[in-house]
């Protein structure tokens, strides 16, 4: 149960009990802001009945010709709402987001050893598309997934026929 | 030209360039100069070149230097992209943001048909928001190039005129204006873009225009609205509540929750818009169609417009929602709760529809009890019970837990269903009226839970919180609140080691965190505390949100310097935000259109800006600034870098903002122990004054040095009575009563600044300020009576004795750790007002005896001016700063003495070693086990308590020594 609404900068103040989860980064204030300016519609906010953020996504619309396609920045639920289908809930705000902006795909970074998000993904039909080496920087230094699901405009399902080499970041388009 | 030459042959030139970027880059400035220097030497008109340069000098800090060659440079006008690059580069690094318009203004004059150019300059005029200048750039740029996005530029720096223009104005010149503009537009079919007809929407909206603005929805512009899911759908409800238009913007929500049943603020909306209906559309609506009532279809077509309607469709989405068997939705469930408080609130008699609130509560508890969600689902409706029901409803909702109270559950279902059991019970002010026994019991409890939740809970998820971790939070509350209302500190030790356990067994877990950081805070122990805050990883905005909890209690604890670099860190992010980067957004949103958000970004701004903890971060940073110099040279150095015009109070009080994020710390508490607004706004306000209570210190002090300073003209003429001035206001501030403790857990507690309004410091700093006053007055007349001065110095005398005296009393003292932290309050207090003291001796000697002032100020000329220094004054400041001296040896030995018996294990320590919770504990095997852990636990807290107490006395032992051989030199 949910109320989605735009994520505003009034938000920044009260996003505390999501972003104070070590596993949720809290970015430069310009970050946030950008992608406020840029693409207001894909940052969305969930709020439980009694006002409280309980999760956020963020995201943007990207690439040219078959490669336009949404991508997930960022998508965080409060340790104290999850399991209750909020970030499903927000992951199908983005995707229709992305069907209604014509894109022919959703893609998304993930840690490989985040498990429990990459099930979640699974079972949200996305698939890995390929492996991004030594994409977050550390000690070590963690490859990715870089998973994707197709959309409607994709009528072929180009998009996610997943690629047998991993690639380097820098050459991630 | 030499910006021809430069355009000529770019390719060239930026070879020639390349190695000056890359030294810049690299941050060797040096280099740069150099690198810089060898192109010029070979092209000397080379202007990117210089202004590479310049910007090297700047970073080096250099400003002057940078600034007489930017000013060269930009009197030949340069039209090259890389030179303006560079000089808007340098530009922004000095805050000139209005020198990039000139320079690009000028450009755009030499060459007015240039795109880009005219592009560069409208986000110049962006940035330092000159609306009117916006807009002519934005139609010189759309009359060069018939581009839609340069002329909606144009709209939106109309429509941000209306910020500067009062509303009548903005009502009837220019909104009408922005509108007719976009109305060209759509009457030539030249509007493309969704952004467009959201700008449009918006004027429309600000006049007023509501019914127009639904037309724009409902016509073909409103289908170019296609990215904001759902905004078409909400916006045109909302439009339609606008106008009154209540049934329609009813039937909308009512259409929004067939086709989703969960979305929570589609029923808020529902019950908003029915509850306009009611009374007033029921003649009406009772002639449409009773009748047709009857068939459940229809109830889908008809507007609800008295409560028996409301509960009817709100059965009916039960109904629908109990269709769904396992995969049943919480709102249907919550709605009826929501209409029960409504009617409540209205005195309306719920119980009539819908039955026993107690029922409601318990339908949503049979199926959801076992999520994680249930207590914040169900808190807003805990009220709700009549208090008398409490316990009723409590053995109702356990009915649906298979388990007795005492039998331990088996699997995390039933964990976590007993969990949120428990919350409730809180919630409903069951553990209030518990008494002591029953309240330890209930701890121990909640603790055997919590070691035995560790058996069914290994399969967590590594990313979650433990399920079991909520035990060691309740329990953790009850002690914390004991602790307040029983004055038992050994309860805040237990709470501290418990909570340390669990965190060591669940780290992410800041709830643990916040809750350590809070203890340590209330009794004194910085360093522990500061340890816990580095685990919370607070940065960027948090630093704004959550400062509070931390920053302006380390100072408390004598850690003055980490205080200050605290409130560095801060000032760091405030005025990096203010200055350049958070302008980067709003060009943006301008070249992607996002017109909506301009003005909340321009409200962000202000309200980052006017946070009232920046503005306490900045004066405490100067004042903590300010403890620091051990010699009059090093004082006029700290002082002088502050750049405080003390006759300026400089600060917009009443713009000041609350951004405090005060509901951080979870609580299951009763409602109505929560921080009301009004507890809020009244801790706000008081902290607002002690700002300025701490602010006009700072301004003291910079006027006092400011009567060292040669008096020449009329601009000190009229700072001859500024520092009594001062000295008048701070004498009278009056500030509010710091409002009563409560044991709700984000309730702020008092910080050492606190404690010096009313207190013995601030007439000690007053005294010493009229000395300084006097001196400089027998200054400018030699032959004056130095009677009032030497009364001020015995007044200093004894004013400072009582202050130290009441230190010394209170280290003495201490017999509990909420007591630790009022004695290091009060030895940090004395030490800093100690310092102000030093501080104003330096002004005394070389008030009294200019010659010796400080060899960069005055030279030789001023000592033939000054008559033969007074004899019997310089005796009597030689006493006082004697008294001060030993004042401050006295302290410091004081704070020896307590440091060597916080060494010690004291009494304290020994009393506070042993595991309270577990005295009449029968020893059992596993009990004796869980004893022998807990008092582990206990002691590592307790060694770790020790450990920052120490700390604060070696650091403020360190200080005050100092401070002794400071006063030392203006002894002999």
């Amino acid at each position: 149960m949910t109320a989605l609404r735009p994520f505003t900068c009034n938000d920044l103040f009260k996003f505390n009990n999501v972003n104070l989860d070590p596993l949720t980064e809290t970015y430069g204030l310009s970050f946030y802001l950008q992608y406020l300016a840029h693409w207001p519609e894909y940052f969305q906010v969930a709020e439980s009945p009694s006002g409280e953020i309980m999760g956020y996504i963020m995201g943007k619309a990207e690439g040219s010709g078959e490669k336009w396609h949404g991508h997930v920045t960022a998508l965080t639920v409060s340790p104290d709402y999850r399991r209750l289908g909020v970030a499903n809930t927000l992951m199908a705000y983005l995707e229709e987001v992305s069907e209604k902006k014509n894109a022919y795909f959703v893609d998304l970074f993930v840690r490989v050893s985040n498990k429990v998000a990459i099930k979640m993904y699974t079972e949200l039909g996305y698939i890995v598309y390929r492996t991004v080496l030594e994409y977050y920087s550390g000690d070590p230094d963690e490859d990715a997934y870089d998973m994707r699901k197709a959309l409607s405009r994709d009528v072929n399902k180009i998009s996610v026929v997943p690629l047998r080499h991993p690639v380097r970041p820098e050459d991630v388009d | 030209m030499a910006a021809n030459k430069t355009h000529v042959d770019s390719v060239v030139a930026e070879r020639r360039l390349r190695p000056i970027y890359d030294w810049l880059d690299n941050g060797n400035y040096k280099k740069a100069i150099q690198e810089a220097d060898k192109v010029l030497k070979k092209q000397p008109d080379f202007l990117c070149a210089k202004v590479l340069r310049a910007l090297a000098f700047l970073r080096n800090g250099k400003e002057d230097t940078c600034d007489s060659i930017l000013e060269s440079v930009r009197s030949e006008v340069p039209v090259d992209e890389p030179t303006l690059q560079a000089m808007t580069i340098a530009y922004r690094e000095m805050h000139r943001f209005q020198n990039i318009c000139s320079i690009y203004a000028n450009a755009v004059q030499k060459e007015p048909n240039s795109e880009d150019l005219l592009t560069h300059l409208f986000m110049a005029y962006v940035r330092v928001g000159d609306f009117k200048k916006q807009q002519q750039t934005a139609m010189a740029l759309y009359k060069i190039r018939n581009k839609n996005p340069y002329y909606f530029w144009g709209v939106m720096s109309v429509v941000m005129q209306t910020r500067e223009v009062p509303e009548n104005m903005a009502r009837s010149v220019v909104l009408p204006l922005a509108e007719r503009m976009v109305v060209k537009m759509i009457e030539q079919g030249k509007v493309e873009a969704e952004q467009e007809v959201q700008l449009y929407l918006m004027i429309l909206e600000m006049q007023d225009k509501i019914k127009e603005a639904l037309d724009v929805l409902n016509g073909p512009l409103g289908e170019k609205i296609v990215s904001n899911l759902g905004l078409v759908h909400t916006k045109k409800a909302a439009l339609l509540a606008r106008l009154d238009r209540w049934k329609e913007a009813h039937m909308m929500y009512k259409k929004l929750l067939r086709e989703d049943l969960d979305r929570w603020n589609y029923y808020q909306e529902y019950f908003k818009t029915s509850m306009k209906l009611w009374n007033k559309v029921e003649s009406e609506r009772m002639s449409e169609a009773e009748q047709s009532r009857e068939q459940t279809d229809k109830l889908w077509h008809i507007p609800d417009v008295c409560p028996k309607e409301i509960a009817e469709f709100l059965q009916l989405l039960a109904d629908i929602n109990l269709e769904q068997g396992s995969k049943m939705f919480r709102a249907p469930f919550l709605a009826k709760l929501e209409l029960f408080r409504i009617m409540t609130e209205k005195d309306l008699n719920p119980e009539e529809l819908l039955g026993d609130v107690m029922e409601l509560i318990n339908d949503y508890f049979v199926p959801f009890g076992s999520k994680p969600c249930c207590f914040s689902d169900l808190q807003i409706y805990l009220p709700l019970v009549p208090s008398l029901r409490a316990s009723e409803l409590m053995n109702k909702l356990s009915l649906s837990y298979d388990l007795t109270e005492n039998q331990l559950p088996e699997n995390k279902y039933q964990m976590q269903r007993h969990i949120n059991l428990t919350k409730i019970r809180r919630s409903l002010g069951l553990h209030e009226n518990l008494s002591s026994e029953d309240k330890i019991s209930l701890v121990k409890e909640l603790l055997r839970r919590y070691d035995h939740g560790a058996s069914i809970d290994q399969v967590a998820n590594p990313t979650d919180f433990p399920i079991h971790d909520a035990y060691v939070l309740i329990a953790s509350h009850i002690l914390h609140e004991m602790s307040i209302n029983e004055q038992k500190e050994d309860k805040l030790v237990e709470a501290a080691a418990i909570l340390e356990h669990a965190l060591n067994h669940s780290p992410s877990n800041f709830h643990f965190k916040l809750l350590l950081l809070k203890i340590y805070s209330m009794i004194g122990a910085g360093n522990a505390a500061q340890s816990t805050y580095e685990l919370l990883d607070i940065k960027h905005m948090q630093l704004d949100s959550l400062g509070w909890l931390h920053c302006a209690h380390l100072s408390s604890t004598g850690l003055v310097s980490l205080a200050s670099a605290h409130c560095e860190a801060a000032l760091k992010f405030f005025s990096a935000n203010y200055s350049d980067q958070s302008l980067d957004h709003l060009t943006y949103s301008y070249k992607y259109g996002s017109f909506l958000k301009i003005s909340e970004f321009v409200e962000f701004r202000d309200r980052l800006h006017n946070s009232h903890h920046y503005t306490r971060c900045s004066v405490e940073r100067m004042l903590s600034e300010l403890l620091m110099p051990s010699t009059h040279e090093q004082a006029l150095e700290a002082i002088g870098r502050m750049d405080i015009t003390p006759s300026d109070d400089n600060i917009a009080w009443e713009k000041l903002r609350d951004n405090r994020d005060l509901d951080v710390i979870i609580s299951f508490d009763p409602k109505k122990k929560h921080l009301t607004p009004e507890q809020m706004e009244q801790t706000f306000l008081r902290e607002v004054e002690v700002i300025k209570l701490r602010r006009l210190q700072l301004r003291c002090l910079a006027a006092a040095f400011d009567l060292l300073k040669p008096a020449s003209g009329d601009a000190n003429g009229s700072c001859d009575d500024l520092l009594p001035r001062l000295i008048s206001e701070l004498s009278v501030m009056n500030l509010p009563t710091f409002p009563a403790p409560t044991t709700e857990l984000n309730y702020p507690i008092k910080s050492r600044t606190d404690f010096i309004h009313g207190s013995r410091h601030l007439p000690a700093f007053v005294r010493a300020l009229q000395l300084a006053y006097q001196l400089s007055e027998l200054r400018r007349d030699p032959q004056g009576n130095d009677a009032a001065a030497l009364n001020s110095m015995t007044k200093v005398t004894e004013e400072i004795s009582q202050v130290c005296n009441e230190a010394e009393e209170s280290l003495d003292n201490d017999h509990s750790l909420l007591m630790r932290r009022s004695a290091l309050e009060a030895a940090t207090n004395s030490f800093e007002t100690l310092s102000f003291l030093a501080l104003l001796c330096g002004v005394y000697k070389n008030l009294v005896w200019p010659a010796a002032a400080g060899p960069s100020k005055k030279g030789k000329k001023k000592k033939e001016a000054t008559d033969q220094p007074q004899p019997k004054l310089i005796e009597s400041l030689t006493k006082l700063a004697k008294h001060l001296n030993d004042c401050c040896s006295r302290l410091l030995e004081s704070v020896g003495r307590w440091e060597a018996r916080v060494a010690l294990v004291d009494k304290l320590n020994e009393h506070l070693c042993k595991w309270s919770l577990d005295e009449a504990e029968e020893s059992d095997q596993g009990g004796d086990e869980q004893n022998k852990r807990r008092d582990q636990m206990v002691v590592a807290v307790v060694a770790k308590l020790r450990h920052s107490y120490m700390t604060s006395a070696k650091e403020l032992q360190n200080l005050l020594s100092h401070r002794c051989k400071h006063f030392e030199a203006y002894i002999s």
